[in-house]
């Protein structure tokens, strides 16, 4: 008769909080270094009065100090959980890398559900319990002394311990699954960075060869997989919004963090990878503990995948260091695809050798090296001869929603549109002669970029080295047409004074580059004198500047519009933190320079 | 009683269980012995529900043991290398297993300390190997467990030690009923303490029998025939050796068939020698292709 299953062991449970107490006492004692104790110390010394005179008129200041600690530490925090998840699997796990801890646990009379169960949570509980106390402390130490609301200051913090015990669900579930995966503890970090990276970098290293190869390809490292990398995806979609309202004279935040949609979705996630880690663990064969693959099926994978992404990096390796000086397509295909033979090579008898613990794996059968290694050839000979003719491929005018030239200018008229087609068509008709161009010469090559943004979202990036002929003319005629420079400067239109929250000048006629303060209003009436010279056509791009060209002062304005300002709702500018603005005075800008003489001369 | 049959365990193509099959009655002292790499610690791991076998079954008292809390909870198990936590103390480990083990004995773990001479607030890692073996001994003993599996259990104790621990476990027998599987090397110990034996070679039991029937189903005969005397047909002899007109002969078979059926022959002496343990194990064996061989070096 089989005993009735049982999903929990109090004794396996509380012996492994009591053995890695260091492990949460650490993460506990730096988050308290970092959040609390911080708050506290600011919280002791601001000037209770300063801040009084803040609650009482309105003011774009918002980065009270609370609120400034939980911005700088947000992506620290995806930074320390993506470690101490890791950490925390290993030591809660660790017993299954070793065959005599291995032997003890799986003898005693707990159900493998009850092991893992435990385990799981003697990882969970104390890190998300230190998560949770160190947001408490930090709601005691802020009541003091930050001019925000008792429910604000409750909730941004309860808002930073959701969202590190979410970022900390999904993390651990990923290690836990790895620590599955494996018999090996120095496997385990590795298997665990591929499981965070592998797809984003792989998908880098492809872009990267088609960058080198197909003409005018822009790898320019956007990444389509980022999804796959949660560690990514979090620093991307993750951020903070400390938008700050006033509700009787008191502040209160309304919003602190954008990307909860992304966080509840990846939780779930990593709930879901933890429940397939313990359906691998009720089947796992215990004489694997050593075993860089502890699972069987997953041995060809591994053994495959390992050789796959060697051959790559290693191809890409090869060739960036032998193929200096090399115009030859042929020559570059040979490069690349012994690169390739060789990294197939390696990655096969390395995962062989991981997989048996033995070095002497060399007479096995070569089946598998040699088709990676055609495969390989193959993707070679496709980038380099371009075989799916990306390099001739352009969007159609109708599916263009709109196109960015170098990043500044962005044209969406139909007209501008088809204008900026015909360029690149050219430029690709021409690439054999553009493909003469020595790129170290600076004088006589010029570069060119084009992004595409398609009206269903996806981009298309080209990139290329021209000549000065009469494509590059075409090109620098609409990077400075008046519509493409007012397009660019377009924030000094909707811009008030309220809205600037500092301004500097500086003066490049100093030869210490003297910078100095200067009111919003003036900085304001500065940005009017502007708007003057950009309708009279005298504002160029920064793109093609003469070299000679030098600015005599450059305004830098700090930004701020929260929601509920007047401009806000004016529908002005969007609502974003801190954004700054700049824009560079040359002495053709005749309206700036007047306005600089008669007001700030002296 | 535990019960093995046709048991099949392969590790990445190496069988190391071949169909194993035995029985270990309740409260027996069974000894399971065998040449290195026969497959001793390996059924030993299955017998404690590490493993799981590819097929065949398992059983004690008719219930699987692999994932039975219910049955694992009645097995003590001393492995052949112990494992404890690295800074725990002895006591650390007893409260460890006290929490696991409905069966812990505290009482008997306070009584057993006079025994075992040693401080519990050691850590195990600051102990020699044969005073780790003590604390894995009272442990093991303080969970009263029906069965206790034990592999290597003596190897590394002093003379004192091992006969007091054999001392406790076979006064727990003797009292409780409890059932000892124990795999050694050291077979004259466990021709003291085994009422059960059996021979593993090649991931299979060759022979299991008490250790009784053992003794009794193989003899060692001296004998001298006359000048163009010859043995008799029908014998089953696994050793020949000779010394002049002295021969010695290790068979199969009882004692008093043998003498009758050599009586043919008219030796001109006869006499029977006992066989230890370690001499059955090597002519068992010898038999099944393992022997000690003659090498000129």
């Amino acid at each position: 008769m089989k005993s009735k299953t049982s999903f929990f062991n109090a004794g396996l449970f509380k012996n492994l909080l009591k053995r890695f107490w260091p492990l949460w006492f650490a993460y506990f004692a730096i988050w308290f270094i970092g959040l609390p104790l911080v708050t506290l110390v600011q919280s002791s010394t601001e000037d209770a009065s300063a801040v009084e005179s803040l609650v009482g008129s309105y003011s774009a200041e918002i980065n009270t100090d609370i609120l400034y600690n939980l911005d700088s530490l947000l992506h620290f925090a995806i930074i320390s959980v993506f470690i101490m998840a890791i950490c925390t699997a290993a030591a809660v796990f660790g017993f299954l890398f070793n065959t005599r801890s291995t032997g003890m646990v799986a003898s005693m009379p707990i159900s493998r559900n009850a092991v893992f169960t435990s385990a799981y949570l003697a990882g969970l509980v104390p890190v998300v319990s230190a998560t949770f106390l160190i947001a408490v402390f930090n709601i005691l130490f802020s009541l003091g002394g930050t001019g925000l609301s008792v429910s604000s200051i409750i909730r941004i913090n309860m808002t930073f311990f959701g969202a590190c015990s979410m970022e900390f669900v999904v993390f651990y579930g990923i290690a836990v699954l790895t620590a599955m995966m494996t018999g090996n503890n120095y496997a385990m970090p590795v298997l665990y960075a591929i499981f965070n990276f592998l797809f984003v970098g792989m998908e880098q290293i492809v872009g990267f060869i088609y960058g080198q190869f197909v003409y005018g390809y822009n790898a320019d490292f956007t990444s389509h997989l980022d999804f796959t990398s949660p560690f990514i995806y979090f620093f991307e979609k993750i951020n903070n919004i400390s938008s700050v309202g006033f509700i009787a004279k008191t502040r209160t935040v309304s919003q602190v963090i954008e990307g909860w949609g992304t966080l509840i979705i990846y939780c779930a996630l990593g709930i879901v990878l933890a429940v397939i880690a313990l359906l691998m663990f009720r089947r796992r064969r215990m004489e694997s503990a050593g075993d860089v693959i502890a699972v069987k099926a997953l041995r060809p994978v591994f053994k495959y995948g390992v050789t796959v992404c060697v051959a790559l990096c290693f191809g890409l390796l090869f060739y960036s260091i032998v193929s200096w000086d090399t115009n030859s397509r042929t020559t570059e295909l040979i490069l690349l695809a012994l690169g390739y033979i060789i990294g197939a090579f390696i990655g096969y008898f390395a995962s062989q050798m991981m997989l048996k613990k033995s070095l002497h794996v060399f007479r096995g059968s070569l089946t598998g090296c040699i088709v990676i290694s055609v495969l390989c050839i193959a993707f070679a000979v496709c980038c380099v001869f371009d075989v799916l003719g990306l390099g001739n491929t352009l969007p159609d005018a109708d599916d263009v929603y709109s196109v960015t030239l170098w990043s500044e200018c962005t044209f969406s008229s139909e007209e501008d549109v088809e204008k900026i087609l015909e360029i690149n068509r050219s430029i690709i008709d021409n690439r054999d002669k553009y493909s003469e161009l020595d790129p170290t010469d600076y004088e006589s090559v010029f570069c060119v970029e084009f992004s595409y943004m398609l009206k269903d979202g996806s981009v298309i990036r080209r990139y290329y080295e021209i000549s000065n002929d009469e494509n590059y003319a075409a090109y620098s005629e609409l990077m400075n047409s008046n519509s493409a420079i007012k397009a660019y400067y377009s924030w000094v239109y909707k811009l008030s004074a309220a809205d600037i929250t500092y301004a500097n000048l500086t003066d490049y006629n100093n030869s210490d580059y003297f910078s100095s303060e200067i009111t919003s209003r003036q900085a304001y009436e500065l940005c009017k004198a502007f708007e003057k010279d950009i309708e009279s056509g005298v504002v160029v791009s920064d793109f093609n500047l003469p070299t000679d060209a030098n600015p005599v002062y450059e305004l830098g304005l700090d930004i701020d519009v929260v929601e509920g300002s007047a401009l806000a709702e004016s529908g002005g500018l969007e609502v974003e933190q801190c954004s700054y603005y700049y824009f560079s005075i040359y002495p053709e800008y005749t309206n700036c320079i007047a306005w600089i003489n008669e007001n700030l001369a002296k | 009683m535990i019960e093995v049959k046709n048991v099949v365990k392969e590790f990445d193509g190496f069988r190391a269980l071949d169909g194993l099959t035995m029985t270990v009655p309740t409260g027996s002292v069974y000894g399971l012995v065998g040449p290195n790499g026969a497959g001793k610690s390996t059924i030993i791991r299955h017998l404690t529900g590490i493993y799981k076998q590819d097929a065949g079954e398992i059983s004690v008292d008719g219930a699987p043991v692999f994932e039975n809390c219910e049955v694992k909870n009645r097995i003590g198990y001393i492995p052949d290398d112990i494992f404890y936590y690295p800074n725990a103390t002895i006591n650390e480990m007893k409260e460890y297993y006290k929490s696991i083990y409905k069966t812990f004995d505290e009482e008997r773990f306070k009584k057993l300390a006079e025994v075992f001479n040693l401080n519990p607030k050691h850590q195990m890692r600051r102990l020699s190997k044969g005073m780790q073996k003590q604390a894995a001994f009272w442990i093991a003993v303080s969970l009263h467990p029906e069965i206790l599996i034990l592999d290597e259990p003596v190897d590394g104790l002093d003379p004192v030690m091992r006969r007091q621990i054999w001392s406790i476990i076979m006064a727990d027998v003797a009292e409780n009923g409890t059932t000892v599987l124990v795999s050694s090397h050291n077979l004259r110990e466990l021709e003291d303490v085994c009422d059960h034996v059996g021979i593993m070679n090649k991931g299979r039991i060759m022979i299991e029998r008490s250790l009784n029937e053992l003794q009794e189903n193989i003899v060692k005969i001296q004998l001298a025939l006359p000048d163009g005397a010859e043995l008799p047909e029908g014998l089953d002899i696994l050793h020949k050796s000779s010394t002049g007109r002295l021969q010695s002969l290790i068979m199969h078979g009882q004692l008093e068939e043998i003498t009758e059926k050599l009586a043919g022959s008219m030796p001109l002496f006869i006499d029977a020698v006992p066989l230890t343990l370690e001499e059955i194990f090597i002519y068992e064996l010898g038999g099944a292709d393992y022997e000690v061989k003659d090498i000129v070096l």
